[in-house]
């Protein structure tokens, strides 16, 4: 028997996936269940998944917010403009000229037309390796094609260069790239610190991600506009085998 | 925020922990005037629906799910289409519990306890499940599968190892290969070890051996790999195409499982083999009949699993998307 819904939202942005949930909805969880768990992770979630829980203060209106991820945050600033965009636009929370959220003990600012474009980072270089937003980038220009089809030799050619000195590596040719995290995950969307290295130090006016999504890079800035995904009820019943589903890369 | 796009509505199970995506509304009428007319069609002209519904970031490597039509033949409650990352099937059998369970459990077929019936009109022909039915609840699910048969067994080289493996069929060539003999265990922490070394060695077996089916040698290829491990219950994984573990048991790898079995003499007929997945679950196998036609040997088997209902989603789909089509970072096979 169906014990426990949960009402939420998905969104992607250039292909990375949030999910959106009140933590009023994760209330009164059936024993024994994990209901965060099982929203992050297969079967209801999956390795793409970004699974973010908000709470609005009832007298402020203060926005307090968690992120959770399988293989780690990327573009963090990015998810958490579209969420408060995606909030707006559902009327659940009035538009203003800006907006203040608690994200792990630290307090995020976002004016209103920030919402759907980030000015890119400054570039730096120590020992070989690009530092963009506090993070290292290794970027190799490389022979293999960066397409799909090309998947299970951009696997091997990403293992085979992580000296684990980076927290980006990414591979590029003719305009298009691929970048891994250092666990070796392949991230098919665009991360905004290698979008500001193509542009900063490359003057890369576009670039194609593995996930086929075309990048425009203008005026220094990047463009994030979410998109809608689904409307969706969660269920769990009681009688499920899995309480905190299972996690497969 | 796009919500005056196109709409799909799906209700969505697991099986065993294999999703699938039941589609209830949103397609559009598809040309044709049986299953198997109206699946071509998809294919032909509205595959970019399945890649929406099934790639990321709607869905994972190996989202599935079953278009659901009004009954094409009078026997049946629904015609349905199977469709998965990797295209289309004939059948399927995670699909045909999970679809069922689905149906039961919200009444779109009339609810009947403790047996419930479920006629689907399938690419393959129609397939009768028997959803046992408690409190409202579906318990489990048995449905017939396709003929089973164990097809021959090659050794190959692979990776300075001597490789034994069973080629069966349970409704796709399943290459039946211990996991100890490519130094694997079966641990969902090496899942992409695991993928990566079947697709490989699954290549190689279809360099060296021919593998074509005795009745229909367009099916004349080595698709998917089951790894297993011995124990008081035999775990499996099966790594389908293109490139993806099944999370469940997997309805017809675990009847190329049972003939190979009965091949071995490990099985006799009406007894039930239980086959446990990577991720803990289990489905149940009976084997029902066995007949020889020219020198291989049929098997009738019957499959039985649970799947629950965990989501019910409302997709939109807006012309604006540049990602409407999804992406999959596996290989085309």
């Amino acid at each position: 028997m169906i014990v426990k819904t949960v009402n939420s939202y998905d969104i992607h942005i250039h292909g990375q996936l949030l999910r959106v949930i009140e933590k009023n909805e994760l209330r009164a969880g059936p024993e024994g269940f994990d209901v965060k768990k099982l929203l992050l992770n297969e079967p209801r979630g999956s390795k793409y998944m970004n699974l973010l829980i908000f709470h609005e203060d009832e007298i402020t209106g203060g926005l307090t917010v968690t992120l959770d991820s399988i293989t780690g945050i990327e573009n963090e600033d990015v998810l958490l403009k579209s969420f408060v965009s995606s909030l707006v636009d559902r009327g659940r929370i009035e538009k203003k000229e800006s907006y203040s959220l608690d994200f792990n003990g630290r307090t995020k600012k976002y004016g209103q037309n920030e919402l759907i474009e980030t000015p890119l980072y400054e570039v730096g270089l120590t020992d070989g390796l690009y530092e963009v937003n506090h993070k290292k980038i290794k970027l190799v220009e490389t022979g293999l094609h960066m397409d799909i089809q090309y998947i299970t030799s951009i696997k091997k050619e990403i293992e085979k260069l992580n000296d684990s000195t980076y927290d980006y590596l990414v591979l590029s040719n003719d305009g298009k790239h691929a970048a891994a995290n250092k666990n070796n995950d392949i991230l098919p969307y665009p991360i905004i610190e290698v979008i500001s290295l193509f542009d900063r130090e490359l003057g890369t006016e576009r670039t194609t991600t593995l996930n086929g999504d075309d990048i425009k890079i203008q005026n220094g800035r990047f463009e994030h506009a979410y998109q809608l995904i689904s409307n969706s009820q969660f269920y769990i019943d009681h009688t499920d085998i899995y309480t905190e589903g299972f996690v497969i890369k | 925020m796009n919500q005056n796009s196109k709409q799909f509505i799906t209700l969505d199970t697991h099986t065993g922990g294999n999703p699938t995506r039941t589609v209830l509304a949103g397609m559009p009428e598809l040309a044709g005037d049986t299953i198997q007319e109206k699946m071509l069609d998809m294919k032909e002209n509205h595959d970019y629906i399945r890649k929406f519904l099934v790639n990321p970031p709607r869905g994972h490597d190996v989202m599935s799910g079953t278009i659901l039509l009004p009954a094409l033949r009078p026997e049946a409650d629904y015609s349905v289409i199977f469709i998965e990352t990797g295209g289309y099937l004939p059948m399927c059998g995670h699909d045909t519990i999970g679809t069922c369970t689905a149906l039961v459990e919200m009444g779109y077929v009339e609810r009947q306890e403790p047996f419930t019936s479920v006629v689907l009109d399938t690419p393959a022909g129609v397939v009768e499940a028997k959803c046992k039915v408690e409190n409202g609840k579906v318990e489990e699910v048995t449905f017939v599968s396709t003929e089973s048969f164990h097809l021959k067994t090659v050794d190959v080289l692979f990776e300075g190892r001597n490789v034994r493996c069973d080629i069966a069929y349970g409704g796709n060539f399943y290459g039946i290969i211990r996991a100890e003999d490519l130094g694997l265990s079966l641990d969902i922490a090496n899942s992409e070890g695991i993928v990566a070394a079947a697709m490989e060695l699954r290549d190689v077996i279809n360099s060296e051996h021919d593998v074509r089916h005795p009745e229909y040698p367009f099916i004349n290829k080595l698709t998917h790999m089951e790894l297993y491990e011995e124990g008081e219950v035999i775990r499996n994984t099966v790594v389908v195409p293109p490139g993806g573990i099944d999370r469940s048991p997997c309805g017809t790898g675990t009847c190329a499982k049972v003939a190979t079995l009965y091949k071995e003499g490990r099985i006799s007929e009406n007894d039930v083999f239980i086959h446990e997945s990577i991720t803990g679950s289990q489905f149940k196998a009976r084997l029902i009949s066995s007949k020889e036609e020219n020198g291989i040997t049929f098997n009738k088997v019957s499959i039985t699993g649970s799947a629950w209902i965990m989501a019910r989603h409302d997709f939109y789909m807006n012309e604006s998307d540049p990602l409407q089509n999804g992406y999959l970072l596996i290989p085309d096979i």
